[in-house]
């Protein structure tokens, strides 16, 4: 019975919640903010025809992608690698979200972080880049050659600034098991209230919110697919269901990415632990403000050059990011 | 054993084509990219995407109807087209404008100015990945437009020259819209300017991009604002002195350092200086009727040439026409800034990166439908001495 219990659990948070079918709404939930708020920040208007303030716009486009086109055959690519591609970024995210503590089916052991560094920093980066090289032309060439130029430094420097509040806490409360994301997020609001562990828990806040700016290609980073430049860089050969599964990749790395700041950094529920409702909304409410901050930086600056880019995620991204580190160890040697 | 006399390095190059469709060009021209990895070795520009044969529609017309259709060579900048054709057929007729007229013409074309700088800059950040500012310059230039259109009835295709004058007056009310306008504008381009000093994307992009010494201006004969910002102090407003530009009070702006910052600061002083240029007109404009009697003008023209000259936003544009005594013009022969500037300036994108390219263009200020020619053009220059690969086998050992 036990058994048919955790098959059943699996398979809900799998595909309901907080697997694909959350998964896909937030996104979709997710991208409306970001779109609605960066076009008010330019006098825009922004989605307004699907649904109140056109909250289901990106609903229909996802919908409309889907649905209404097929997809042209390539003589030098492979639109079947290409989805296969998409599918396991899909996967890889899916699977990332069962380490966070919000899943009913918890996944928490010692070390689980190495395991979402895995998911998120691998899966997902090889993913996109693999699944605009299966369908080549100069344009996606320039992309992904930008665009693993800049992953060199920026998944480093996120997953630098994610094992901090994960050491941190590991160090400074008795918290079972050890390195794991799910014991981070119960006690990492404990890191801001302590003024020793506060500096490294800025430091790699800002490091985390630079390095996500650039792995989800929003401005200045927006260096691989510069419309100005490269059409699409590499999205320029997709279209129609694959420019769909694209997309709900991009938005959901945007999705998961910012909820792990949310929950890691912030320390999601807190100070709502014990009310589900109200930790809900304190988590959401963690997760608007991220977007927001997300979505003020996309908006406040042009695109860098691929040099300049990649200098700048080390600067603002890797190097806080390591020195955070470097504190937290002082900081562990100290205790 | 045989010692190698020669190194040969064939550089691995991808061809990437900018244009003709291209979200970074909203013209139709191509740019033939040969980029070894992110550094552009040589650049090929073709043009005759926009073909329209306005020259040659001009000797169908007569000179009055080409009034309207030199106005439609460009869309931007139609005030000036029409102004240069206006002007050389006066010169035909020997006819010279009231004073009013005079200014009214002066006033259409630096709002023309104000609002295709403001253009152009707003395309700038764009190109440079900065959508907000872009979006923001152009719900200012708007404003601009709004006064063009109560100035002359038209917020883009004015028609408001004629010849010996303009097609409407001004009255105070359309005076005092017009000056509420350029000053709340103007306090916005301050603003404007200060961002594009201060902000870092729009500082590390645009200099150091495509920069032109002064040598290498002249040497190509470019002109306007992309001399300008060469240190090359070319006007023709200054130096012609047509119209009324000999009574209103103007400075040459100029920089020095030739890269695409330099020709954006150029754009911004000369936004001042046209704002000042228009209060200073709404504040001064002579008395008496800038309006010709139509009918009263000649039908047909006496036997001669006439080449006149006007300094339009993108730099110096000339207008010949010849006429054999007649109704229509026996040749009309335009020559736009954009020409010039495009065409001529292949060697400014050698060794950039890819990611400069569409900056360094749009600092050009390109206007595709104003230099549709078929001109053929050798851009193979640099410091290395280069060879088309097919002549490898003819190498000698």
């Amino acid at each position: 019975m036990e058994e048919i219990t955790l098959i059943a659990l699996t398979v809900f948070s799998t595909l309901v919640f907080p697997g694909l079918l959350t998964l896909w709404i937030a996104s979709m939930l997710s991208e409306w903010w970001v779109r609605k708020l960066f076009a008010r920040t330019q006098r825009r208007m922004g989605p307004s025809y699907v649904g109140p303030l056109g909250i289901l716009q990106p609903f229909a486009d996802f919908l409309k992608l889907l649905l209404a086109k097929t997809e042209p055959n390539y003589r030098h690519g492979s639109v079947k690698l290409a989805r296969i591609f998409g599918c396991v970024g899909i996967g890889a995210i899916t699977a990332s979200l069962l380490l966070l503590p919000i899943s009913p089916l918890r996944i928490a052991f010692n070390f689980d972080v190495i395991l979402l560094i895995y998911f998120l920093g691998v899966w997902v980066a090889i993913s996109e880049l693999l699944m605009s090289t299966s369908l080549t032309n100069p344009f996606t060439i320039k992309g992904v050659s930008r665009f693993s130029s800049m992953l060199v430094v920026a998944e480093p420097a996120f997953f630098t600034a994610t094992i901090v509040p994960v050491y941190l806490v590991s160090l400074t409360t008795k918290g079972e098991p050890v390195f794991s994301v799910s014991t981070t997020a119960e006690f990492a609001w404990s890191l801001w209230t302590n003024p020793l562990t506060a500096i490294p828990m800025i430091l790699a806040t800002i490091a985390a919110l630079v390095s996500i700016q650039s792995k989800l290609m929003f401005p200045p980073f927006n260096i691989p697919e510069a419309e100005q430049e490269l059409i699409a860089g590499v999205v320029t050969e997709f279209s129609g269901p694959l420019l769909a599964l694209f997309n709900f990749l991009h938005d959901a790395d945007l999705y998961v990415l910012s909820l792990i700041v949310a929950v890691v950094f912030l320390g999601g529920p807190y100070p709502f632990s014990d009310n589900l409702v109200l930790g809900a909304l304190a988590t959401t409410a963690k997760y608007l403000v991220i977007l927001t901050i997300i979505t003020i930086l996309k908006s406040s600056f042009g695109r860098f050059r691929v040099e300049q880019g990649v200098s700048t995620i080390v600067k603002y991204g890797l190097i806080p990011a390591l020195v955070a580190l470097a504190l937290s160890i002082i900081i562990g040697g100290l205790a | 054993m045989v010692e190698a006399t020669h190194l040969i390095e064939i550089p691995l190059t991808v061809e990437i084509p900018v244009g003709p469709q291209h979200p970074a060009l909203h013209e139709p021209l191509l740019l033939k990219l040969h980029a070894d990895g992110e550094r552009v070795i040589k650049v090929d520009v073709i043009t005759g995407y926009n073909h329209r044969g306005i020259e040659k529609l001009a000797e169908k017309n007569t000179f009055y109807r080409d009034i309207f259709i030199v106005g439609r060579v460009c869309g931007i900048c139609n005030a000036v087209h029409a102004n240069c054709y206006v002007r050389a057929l006066e010169y035909l007729l020997d006819v010279d404008p009231p004073p009013r007229a005079k200014y009214l013409r002066v006033l259409a074309m630096e709002l023309e100015r104000l609002h295709s700088h403001m253009l152009i800059l707003a395309v700038n950040a764009e190109l440079a990945g900065y959508e907000t500012l872009f979006m923001y310059l152009m719900k200012d230039r708007e404003y601009i437009m709004k006064a063009k259109e109560i100035l002359t009835g038209q917020r883009v295709l004015a028609d408001y020259m004629m010849v010996g004058g303009v097609r409407r007056d001004i009255d105070e009310v359309k005076k005092s819209r017009i000056l509420d306008i350029v000053q709340r504008v103007e306090e916005r381009v301050k603003y404007y300017h200060k961002v594009f000093r201060e902000d870092a994307t729009i500082n590390k992009r645009l200099r150091d991009a495509g920069r032109i010494k002064q040598a290498d201006a002249l040497a190509y004969s470019l002109v306007g604002p992309v001399a300008r910002g060469s240190g090359v102090k070319t006007d023709a407003r200054a130096h012609d002195k047509y119209d009324a530009y000999n009574e209103i009070p103007f400075n040459v702006i100029t920089e020095d350092y030739g890269d695409s910052y330099a020709r954006a600061m150029v754009r911004f002083g000369e936004l001042y200086e046209s704002a000042n240029m228009v209060k200073y007109i709404l504040t001064h404009l002579p008395q008496g009727n800038p309006v010709p009697d139509e009918r009263k003008l000649p039908r047909r023209f006496p036997e001669g040439e006439s080449y006149a000259i006007v300094e339009a936003p993108r730099g110096e544009l000339t207008y010949y026409v010849s006429s054999s005594g007649g109704d229509k013009p026996y040749r009309v022969k335009i020559r736009t800034p954009s020409l010039n500037n495009i065409v001529n300036s292949a060697f400014a994108y050698v060794d950039q990166m890819i990611a400069d390219v569409p900056i360094i263009l749009g600092s050009f200020d390109p206007c595709i439908s104003c230099m549709e020619r078929a001109v053929i053009t050798d851009l193979r220059r640099g410091v290395k001495y280069q060879i088309p690969l097919k002549m490898l086998g003819g190498v000698k050992k």
